[in-house]
């Protein structure tokens, strides 16, 4: 999906920060610390923090936004179970295709690329 | 089976969220191809004991998940140590599943069919629950089984040719009974539950209100699928939860 997001933005928007812990907010991209937060604190499965968060969400973007933005954070705690408990490879030619980003972004140090790249 | 209503929610749930939970509740409280209606909201049950079972726990905190012996608290005695090993795990340490934890599933009695229709039930309810878990909604009570056999249903097209660790449908399918199930060309992600379609139809719908549609994942960036969020903002959500994940994939 990462790699569908970079390839796909005819914008000067750059999500490739997004795997850094650190990226904290996307340049050129209006309110996108307010998704990152809610992204993180909803991994941390912390349901007080979580609240605060939607709330400064809500105020900041709109409360259709905030849905959304549930929506999409469900979808891909599905999504990774999915690939990670069938061994799936990577889509046909996706893996030549993005090697300079794997590698700035260190994801074969992902415990799930072992198994990803295992079946190329 | 009381439906899934979010009207009440503290946000304005657009009406698709509902639809798409109440057509997999009623999937889910149904029989399948390999379990009853039952057996797969047990699975159900077994999800959300998983959060609180002190073996996960210390699975999840240890150098390798592998090396920490235990037993499950389970949620009820109606499934198997298996399948309970299958559910926990996968919902609280996936990035960290082997070929070898898979092949150990295996020797312990389960085909790759029944694994892939648990994977299904699994996926769909925790996307359901991690919705409402979201939005600070409490968990929609779960459905009572309808009572009925497993249809038994096996796609006659499924092959290991995939490289998977379970077969896969074709990229592309045509005719025969699963041409419905995706529209074009079929990732290996969608085709990784082709081995029970139903799960593929729930995964499809599901996706069309949690996120986009499966034909315009390539598309116009810059428009609101939902009147929401814009797909740009939506890859920031989804990229920032996957990496969370360790999503190589």
């Amino acid at each position: 999906m990462l790699r569908e997001s970079i390839k796909a933005d005819g914008q000067t928007i750059d999500l490739e920060g997004l795997a850094d812990p650190n990226c904290k907010e996307i340049a050129g991209l209006k309110h996108s610390h307010r998704l990152i937060e809610y992204a993180d604190v909803f991994m941390l499965r912390d349901a007080e923090q979580l609240a605060l968060v939607r709330d400064k969400l809500e105020k900041e973007m709109g409360a259709n936004k905030l849905v959304d933005a549930s929506g999409v954070a469900s979808n891909f705690q599905r999504m990774v179970r999915i690939a990670d408990g069938s061994g799936i490879p990577v889509d046909p030619g996706s893996y030549e295709n993005r090697v300079d980003l794997i590698d700035q972004l260190g994801l074969e140090e992902y415990e799930s690329a072992k198994n990803t790249l295992s079946r190329l | 089976m009381i439906a899934i209503d979010y009207s009440n929610a503290n946000y304005p749930v657009r009406a698709n969220f509902a639809e798409t939970h109440n057509r997999f509740w009623e999937r889910l409280a149904s029989p399948g191809a390999w379990f009853t209606g039952a057996q797969k909201v047990a699975i159900a049950k077994e999800i959300r004991q998983s959060h609180d079972c002190d073996l996960c726990q210390r699975r999840k905190e240890a150098l390798s998940p592998y090396q920490v012996e235990g037993e499950h608290q389970t949620a009820s005695s109606e499934l198997s140590d298996v399948i309970v090993e299958v559910v926990h795990r996968i919902v609280t340490d996936s990035a960290r599943i082997t070929k070898n934890w898979f092949d150990g599933v295996m020797s312990q009695g389960l085909k790759p069919e029944e694994y892939v229709e648990i994977l299904g039930t699994i996926v769909h309810t925790f996307a359901v629950d991690e919705f409402c878990r979201g939005l600070g909604i409490p968990l929609n009570e779960l459905p009572e089984p309808k009572a009925g056999e497993p249809t038994r249903y096996l796609p006659e097209n499924a092959s290991y040719d995939g490289g998977a660790w379970v077969p896969l449908l074709p990229n592309f399918i045509e005719e025969g009974p699963e041409a419905d199930i995706w529209n074009g060309y079929g990732a290996n992600v969608i085709r990784a539950l082709g081995l029970a379609p139903d799960e593929v139809r729930s995964l499809m719908d599901l996706f069309n209100s949690h996120y986009i549609t499966n034909d315009s994942i390539v598309g116009d960036w810059t428009i609101c699928p939902h009147g929401g969020l814009s797909r740009i903002e939506m890859e920031v959500v989804a990229t920032r939860v996957s990496s969370h994940n360790d999503c190589f994939y």
